[in-house]
């Protein structure tokens, strides 16, 4: 198995425990019986549905964000190498 | 059993107790958060309280399995789309 298998599956499970975790949170409201109730399991089931959508968005517009800032770096560093490389030519002349 | 094969699943093991401890410590925490007042004249736990943490832990792992099943089933899922 590869180590990015590995931490794949890692990160599966630690997402799946934090899903627990805030479902849990957010789902039940009152500890008065031992079974989970119709309300609770329906709660359940949208939170976990609309965590993993979440995610999704979250990602999606991660990486487009990051590409804007990537591209914006790039063309920030192409500024700086013309404008020194102008400055040396000045030097040169002088 | 090949030797990979076993260093494999000595992973996986490993790698599933450690979320057990870990999912064991969130629950800690949340079952504290709703079941122990923050009052401490008495340092026994009080009768409603045991009866909290009892329901606190069952829900906490029924929501678990729960979640654990819905994602079993979404990531079958995309399996069957991805072999598609």
């Amino acid at each position: 198995m590869d180590p990015g298998a590995v931490r794949n599956f890692k990160d599966f499970l630690q997402l799946y425990n934090e899903m627990t975790e805030m479902c849990f949170q957010r789902c039940v409201v009152n500890i008065h019986v031992r079974k989970l109730d119709a309300e609770e399991t329906t709660c359940v089931d949208g939170c976990v549905q609309k965590f993993i959508t979440y995610n999704n968005k979250l990602m999606q517009n991660f990486v487009r964000a990051q590409s804007v800032l990537l591209n914006k770096r790039i063309a920030e560093a192409e500024q700086q190498q013309i404008s020194t490389e102008l400055q040396s030519k000045e030097l040169d002349t002088l | 059993m090949s030797h990979a094969e076993q260093q494999n699943l000595q992973l996986i093991q490993e790698l599933e107790i450690e979320m057990m401890a870990d999912m064991y410590n969130r629950m800690t925490a949340a079952c504290h958060k709703k079941c122990i007042a923050p009052v401490y004249n008495d340092s026994e736990i009080q009768k409603g309280e045991a009866v909290c943490i009892d329901r606190c832990v069952a829900k906490f792992l029924d929501i678990h399995e729960r979640i654990g099943k819905k994602l079993g089933q979404l990531s079958m899922q995309d399996e069957t789309l991805l072999k598609k």
